[in-house]
């Protein structure tokens, strides 16, 4: 912790060095250099303090622990994008997996069943068990077809989408429930994940936040501390080179989006106790938010880095924001609109940041 | 002045090129052909586009709106919210009926309760059901 802190002050300080001996002229563009490539953070920040200024509710500890809560609930879908990511990919069909998984779930632990009448809810490890062994079964299709036939994870991600979603559809029309909307979990289950943590200044603190922090650390460890880890980035930034040099490619593919494909199916379960109703829409787009985290957060496009602590405050600062505009009230349309600028400028800051270095 | 396609750029670093076009030759960006300048232009852009929104938003935004279906029962006049404030539902009428609550969908599964906190816009439905013994509970 300490280390990486004089890490950050030494190039803070070696920035600051590197300043003073520069021209005039260098010196202007050395801080125009800065403020682009910081952009995003300096609007997020220039919002945030407006409406903190404007909405004072924005401020509060219900306010903040909600904004903190949400990014609990997003930031395992992140965590399993990243890696996708950093093996200069994606995943799209991230959000639908998330749906199955959420499905499966309510399916087993429903109280009154209709998908398959009769069934008691189950002890919470077997719904679970069967999400993530679903969701795996996707990703390792995702990640075979991306390692064995080179295919761009795009096509692959996106023919698994709309299987997902078909495979939803028909799970919810099982039994006599004919697509309807699940709800009414076993309080089990629900207090597995929504239960209290702890409460600050009466406002309570979820399960999930723990497991979200829980699954930051694992992610963690797995990207720095295992050969797994530093072969995914091997392979992210040259694929070739890493090849050569005795990595296993195609199973380090398909690990990272076996990985992720669990990683959803936490995001699942977590969000169907989270949301208290699952439906075919459950999940929808929630690989878009994630990318964005990502990007945002320094996991660039390019391949091949990425660090957790970006993941995080990549999915923190969207969240930040995104309930700050809530509570301006902002138009829900608009904020796709507002979305999709805020990816493409990230990915232009993301392009400055390669290109400066060199 | 033009690179070779194949060639990695970070190869050959040739400082004060900041003006030509570099093209990325891996990842997402492959084959992208940028340069610094452009990319500014489309940062500063973006961002503007964005604060403009934002602002536009802003001075249209006019809180969520709540509206209720009371299917049949009388009608219960929509509700405007401020994000995160907690619901305060009226109890609509209708003759011969019982009112069993509000509802997030027609489907009935999942009910609404005053104190829940409003995070979007929302239409809620009004289940009935008819009193008295021997006749089934019968929503509509």
């Amino acid at each position: 912790m300490s280390e990486s802190k004089t890490r950050k002050q030494n190039r803070i300080q070696a920035w600051m060095t590197a300043y003073k001996a520069m021209s005039p002229a260098d010196k202007k563009r050395a801080i125009s250099s800065l403020l682009l490539n910081n952009a995003m953070y300096i609007i997020i920040a220039i919002v945030v303090i407006f409406i903190a200024i404007r909405v004072p509710a924005y401020r509060s500890p219900n306010s903040i622990i909600n904004i903190i809560n949400l990014t609990a609930a997003k930031l395992p879908i992140a965590l399993g994008i990243a890696g996708c990511i950093v093996l200069t990919g994606t995943d799209i069909s991230a959000g639908r997996m998330v749906g199955l998984a959420a499905v499966i779930v309510a399916s087993m632990s429903i109280t009154n069943n209709q998908i398959f009448p009769g069934l008691e809810p189950l002890p919470i490890i077997v719904p679970l068990i069967a999400a993530i062994a679903a969701c795996a079964c996707i990703g390792l299709i995702n990640g075979f077809s991306v390692a064995k036939f080179d295919l761009h994870p795009f096509i692959v991600t996106l023919a698994t989408q709309l299987i997902t979603y078909g495979i939803i559809l028909i799970y919810l029309k099982l039994g006599t429930n004919n697509g309807q909307t699940l709800s009414g979990f076993d309080p089990g289950y629900r207090d597995l994940v929504t239960g209290t943590l702890f409460t600050i200044a009466g406002v309570k603190v979820p399960m999930y936040v723990l497991y979200a922090i829980i699954l930051v650390g694992l992610m963690w460890v797995i990207w720095n501390k295992t050969t797994f880890g530093k072969n995914m980035f091997a392979v992210g930034s040259n694929k070739e080179a890493a090849e050569v040099s005795g990595v296993n490619v195609h199973r380090t593919i398909i690990l990272v989006f076996v990985l992720a494909a669990v990683m959803y199916a936490l995001t699942g379960f977590i969000d169907g106790a989270r949301i208290a109703s699952v439906n075919a829409n459950t999940g929808l787009n929630y690989e878009c938010d994630a990318i964005a985290a990502c990007v945002i957060g320094g996991v660039s496009f390019v391949g091949g880095t990425g660090k957790i602590s970006g993941i995080v405050i990549g999915v923190l600062l969207l969240q930040i924001i995104f309930t700050g505009l809530n509570f301006l009230s902002v138009d829900q349309n608009l904020l796709y609109i507002i979305k999709g600028l805020i990816i493409l400028v990230a990915c232009a800051i993301d392009m400055r940041k390669y290109l400066a270095k060199k | 002045m033009e690179q070779k396609p194949d060639k990695d750029p970070a190869q050959t670093p040739e400082p004060g090129n900041e003006k030509e076009p570099s093209k990325f030759t891996r990842g997402m960006y492959k084959g992208v052909r940028i340069s610094v300048k452009t990319l500014d232009k489309l940062i500063i852009g973006g961002i503007l586009v964005i604060a403009v929104l934002i602002m536009v938003g802003i001075s249209r935004g006019d809180g969520y709106r709540v509206t209720y279906d009371s299917k049949g029962g009388s009608d219960v006049a929509y509700q405007t919210y401020l994000y995160d404030e907690p619901l305060d539902m009226e109890t609509p009428q209708r003759e011969g009926y019982e009112f069993e609550g509000w509802y997030f969908d027609e489907g009935y599964g999942r009910q609404a309760f005053d104190g829940m906190n409003v995070q979007s816009d929302l239409t809620l439905y009004a289940k009935w059901s008819k009193p008295g013994p021997g006749t089934e509970a019968k929503a509509e």
